[in-house]
């Protein structure tokens, strides 16, 4: 982006294309013991200095522009986020994920998405994928607030060529408490 | 000595690497007569600068660490679990050697098992368990077991001639007149060298990694323990430290990304072909690997 492009703020659109991986990366998860919970959360979060972000109404607007493979619903954090949960299996979430972005960008509104947490099982914990701006997927494995930092290197393990994995860790930001 | 299963796979990828090593080193050798150049001085100057790693490893590598050994009154507690360790393994006991450094590391040097030692730093003590300590050490008398000192000093034989060359046609003049056959060739031998230096460099890091994995088995197989090595590497990697804990929502970097005015330079570095260790994800699979099958 452009120096004009950061004096205007203008916002980037969030990527869409890396999200569809998930979807073929299913086998490789299930194969090491991450089963898909059935529920995605996109969240907004305005980008600092900008304008406000969609409303709930603008929002529910996008949503019912046309069918989408999975059943959705609105909700709030604690850090002024909102989420838009998604519910379905992994093929239909993660289409409808990617619909919901490409809407959210047309709107001029795909700045203000911070990151889609994926929710995956394994063995009675939980454990998520997070796709973040750059397009790229982090896994995240919470242990009693604390990230499990061996069991996150073995997920990106299990999904080394399949899906594109953000490599620097210094990045891989947790979400403490998630709404859904 | 004590004997474990040898990963086939490994030790395949290692004599190919060996025959690849040796193949170029054919050619190379074949190319510089083909011009005309003798390369007899060349390969004595790097036999004698390989001979000198070689037999003076340990001093040259304790020398350069500030490295001191240590005797048993000294260091009661690591000697022990040398000791234990060697007799487990079935290896003479090296000398034991302690780095005056606060971050955690150990390393194994010597051309022989009677020249061993094997060393590690104040942090290595410090910030790993009794049981992570015992894993690293492990590893690094599985290094010294393999001999993995003679076989990377042979290995490097080649990338030394060639950076010879290179250094030579750097400071001019080494191959001028005299018994030369082939002055059209001469023009080649600068790229040629160029190639064979790196891509020997490449092979000698890929055999470094490969033997890396072998100590990581090694060390497995001596302790029965390889969750004991994840956590020990996953403590001296430092990649604790450098997963964020401040939430992405709470500016933890998302937000703001988009407003970076330099986009940020990402991309597999070419630098990992290069690397004498292998990632440390790869380490961790191949020992959670070996936690399956030898808990059957």
């Amino acid at each position: 982006m452009g120096l004009l492009d950061l004096l205007r703020r203008k916002p980037k659109p969030m990527p869409v294309e890396g999200i569809t991986s998930l979807a073929a990366a299913g086998d490789a998860l299930s194969s090491a013991g991450l089963i898909f919970s059935g529920k995605a959360g996109i969240c907004l979060q305005p980008p600092w200095g900008s304008r406000a972000g969609p409303s709930k109404l603008d929002l529910t607007g996008l949503l019912v522009t046309g069918a989408l493979p999975a059943r959705y619903e609105l909700a709030d954090d604690e850090y002024g986020c909102t989420w838009v949960i998604l519910q379905g299996d992994l093929n239909g979430v993660v289409t409808a994920a990617a619909t919901v972005c490409q809407r959210l960008n047309d709107a001029r509104y795909g700045g203000d998405i911070l990151c889609i947490a994926f929710e995956f099982n394994e063995k009675g914990r939980k454990a998520y994928w997070i796709y973040d701006r750059d397009g790229r997927f982090y896994p995240f494995a919470p242990e009693n607030n604390e990230h499990d930092v061996r069991y996150e290197l073995h997920m990106k393990e299990a999904v080394t060529g399949i899906l594109p994995v953000e490599d620097a860790v210094s990045k891989w930001y947790p979400l403490w408490g998630m709404p859904f | 000595m004590k004997r474990w299963p040898a990963d086939f796979g490994l030790q395949i990828r290692m004599i190919l690497t060996l025959v690849l090593i040796g193949v170029i080193y054919l050619a190379f050798l074949g190319f510089l007569y083909w011009l005309g150049v003798n390369p007899t001085m060349l390969m004595i100057i790097a036999a004698v600068m390989l001979g000198i790693q070689y037999f003076f490893s340990d001093k040259l590598v304790l020398a350069s660490t500030r490295a001191k050994v240590v005797t048993p009154e000294q260091a009661p507690e690591l000697h022990q679990i040398v000791d234990e360790l060697c007799r487990e393994a079935g290896l003479p006991k090296p000398r034991v050697a302690v780095v005056p450094s606060n971050v955690p590391n150990a390393f194994a040097t010597g051309r022989s098992k009677r020249h061993s030692v094997i060393a590690v730093t104040n942090g290595l003590m410090q910030k790993l368990n009794l049981d992570e300590v015992k894993a690293v050490l492990a590893h690094e008398l599985s290094h010294v077991r393999n001999r993995d000192v003679a076989v990377i000093t042979l290995a490097s034989f080649l990338s030394t001639i060639a950076m010879f060359i290179l250094q030579s046609f750097m400071f001019g003049g080494m191959y001028g007149g005299r018994d030369r056959r082939n002055t059209g060739g001469i023009i080649l031998l600068l790229p040629v060298a160029l190639v064979v230096y790196f891509a020997s460099l490449l092979l000698v890091r890929l055999l470094s990694r490969y033997r890396e994995l072998a100590a990581d088995r090694g060390s497995a197989y001596i302790t029965g323990q390889p969750s004991h090595l994840i956590n020990a590497l996953l403590k001296i990697s430092g990649v604790m430290q450098q997963v964020p804990t401040r939430d992405l929502r709470a500016g933890g970097g998302g937000a703001m990304n988009q407003f970076y005015i330099i986009p940020q330079i990402r991309g597999r570095s070419i630098f990992e072909l290069f690397s004498t260790h292998p990632s440390l994800e790869r380490r961790i699979r191949e020992l959670k690997r070996m936690e399956q099958t030898m808990g059957r």
